[in-house]
């Protein structure tokens, strides 16, 4: 496996592969980790990628990882999308697919809007919209395993207050629901394709047909709900299957040119 | 700061940004989820090691990180803790290099035959064994854990230890004898490894949560511990 290291700018991040056919594929932090992404998978997934003919490029975004951070005004937010997009250009390639967990995901919802260089992303415990049905099913889970323990109907009576998260009031920070959707509209109606991914631990989704329910039927789009798997994918079982869904998905929806 | 792959191996040297002290650091990461945890607090260990004058070297072990490979072995990693000993001397030019290894990496560079100046132990692990064994205390706790799994698992050993296959060779390792280098440094709550080995014993009161499965997934944050490892160094 031939894999070097590239700085982009001030960014460090390693290269798996070289296969001009295909588009480049993109992997940066999930939160605080620094590139290699929770477990290793953004190496696993990258190398992985690279044996079946395409670029990928791992690396940090400022002040993360190894990448220095910024020195500027820019909210983190606003320095993050500035990033990937400075890799973009930095590599120089004509067509990407993102790959983000979480806030990663996040990031690429807003470029994929803008960028009509983003062909594809997958979405891993990325924004989510709540419906009746997580709400109850919510409600259930949260308050009724709560509800078992012992003293806890004592303050449920009397406080109606439950340890944190127990609110659908702490939602992510994803944009409302209608402009979410112009949003996927905007990204699939020029062709690109996505890959919404999301497991049982995340607390913003919670059965398999939530997006459907939110969002509606929107095309090249598809959705897993792998409802055993934690939010990171701690379990080599488990995170085997979500590779095998991830890489087949990536294969599938970009042939060759 | 330079990063590069030397033979199988991803490392970044750092050369010190103002005054050069003349002397070289290796840092030794943990493997495993603790690698994983510890990187930034690896990272600001870097920096301070190099505003105090260290030229340093960070790597990760084969089969981890950014290296090649899916998994290591306690043999290959001895030669990689050789190996970046060396890519220091010769990156650097300095004959005199220092490493800093922190749980398994402790192990590592302490039963590791390899000539080094100074040698700091932080949070070591001892046993390979009881390792395992803590290890695996932790899985159990993780696949029952109701925040993080909509359902409770049962425990598979195809799932590895949080997260990672545990090398098959890491469990017959043991830290016994006093290490060769000039001077060891034990860093944490260890004292009576410290005196065992003769080493000096330094404590600041900040435990790693090594054992907490509230932690595990959390960034290290240990910025008294490696003010204490910097100042130990440069004394």
């Amino acid at each position: 496996m031939s894999e070097q290291v590239r700085v982009v700018g001030n960014l460090v991040g390693i290269q798996s592969g070289d296969g001009p056919d295909r588009p480049t594929v993109l992997f940066w932090n999930a939160g605080l980790l620094h590139r290699v992404g929770p477990y290793r998978n953004f190496v696993t997934l990258a190398r992985a990628l690279a044996a079946d003919g395409f670029t990928t490029f791992r690396f940090d975004l400022g002040g993360l990882g190894d990448s220095p951070a910024h020195r500027d005004a820019r909210s983190d937010e606003q320095r993050a999308l500035d990033d990937v997009r400075a890799v973009m250009d930095g590599l120089g390639h004509e067509r990407y697919i993102l790959v983000g967990l979480c806030s990663g995901a996040y990031q690429s919802h807003y470029i994929a809007r803008d960028d009509e260089r983003v062909v594809g992303c997958v979405f891993l415990d990325g924004f989510a919209w709540p419906t009746f049905g997580w709400r109850w099913r919510h409600w259930l889970t949260y308050y009724g395993r709560r509800m078992l323990r012992l003293g806890a109907w004592k303050r449920f009576l009397f406080t109606r207050r439950a340890a944190g998260g127990g609110g659908a009031g702490e939602w992510t920070t994803a944009p409302d629901r209608e402009e979410a959707r112009a949003d996927l509209a905007r990204i699939t109606g020029r062709g690109a394709r996505l890959l919404f991914v999301y497991t049982g631990g995340y607390v913003y989704y919670n059965y398999a047909g939530q997006f459907r329910d939110a969002m509606g039927d929107l095309g090249n789009v598809d959705v897993e709900y792998i409802e055993k798997a934690n939010h990171t994918v701690s379990l080599m079982t488990d995170r085997a299957e979500l590779n095998g869904t991830i890489l087949d998905w990536i294969r599938s929806t970009t042939p060759s040119r | 700061m330079d990063a590069f792959f030397f033979g199988d191996l991803f490392g970044i040297y750092d050369p010190p940004p103002n005054a050069d002290a003349g002397a070289g650091v290796v840092l030794c990461p943990p493997i495993g989820q603790e690698y994983m945890r510890t990187h930034w607090a690896f990272v600001q260990l870097a920096q301070q090691l190099g505003r105090a004058g260290f030229h340093v070297l960070r790597f990760d072990y084969y089969g981890v990180g950014d290296s090649a490979g899916e998994a290591g072995t306690v043999a290959r990693w001895r030669e990689d803790v050789r190996a970046a000993v060396a890519e220091l001397k010769r990156r650097s030019g300095l004959k005199r290099i220092s490493v800093v290894g922190l749980r398994v990496g402790a192990l590592l560079a302490a039963t590791t035959d390899v000539r080094v100046q100074d040698l700091v132990l932080w949070d070591p692990v001892v046993s390979g064994a009881a390792y395992r064994k803590e290890l695996e205390a932790l899985q159990d706790a993780l696949v029952q854990d109701r925040d993080r799994f909509a359902s409770p698992r049962a425990r598979n050993a195809a799932d590895g230890l949080l997260g990672f296959p545990f090398p098959d060779d890491l469990a017959g390792v043991e830290l016994r004898e006093a290490p060769g280098a000039k001077r060891v440094f034990v860093v944490g709550p260890q004292v009576d490894l410290a005196q065992e080995l003769g080493a000096t014993h330094v404590e600041v009161g900040e435990p790693g949560g090594w054992d907490r499965v509230q932690e595990f997934e959390n960034a290290l944050l240990a910025s008294r511990t490696i003010t204490a490892i910097v100042e130990a160094l440069g004394a």
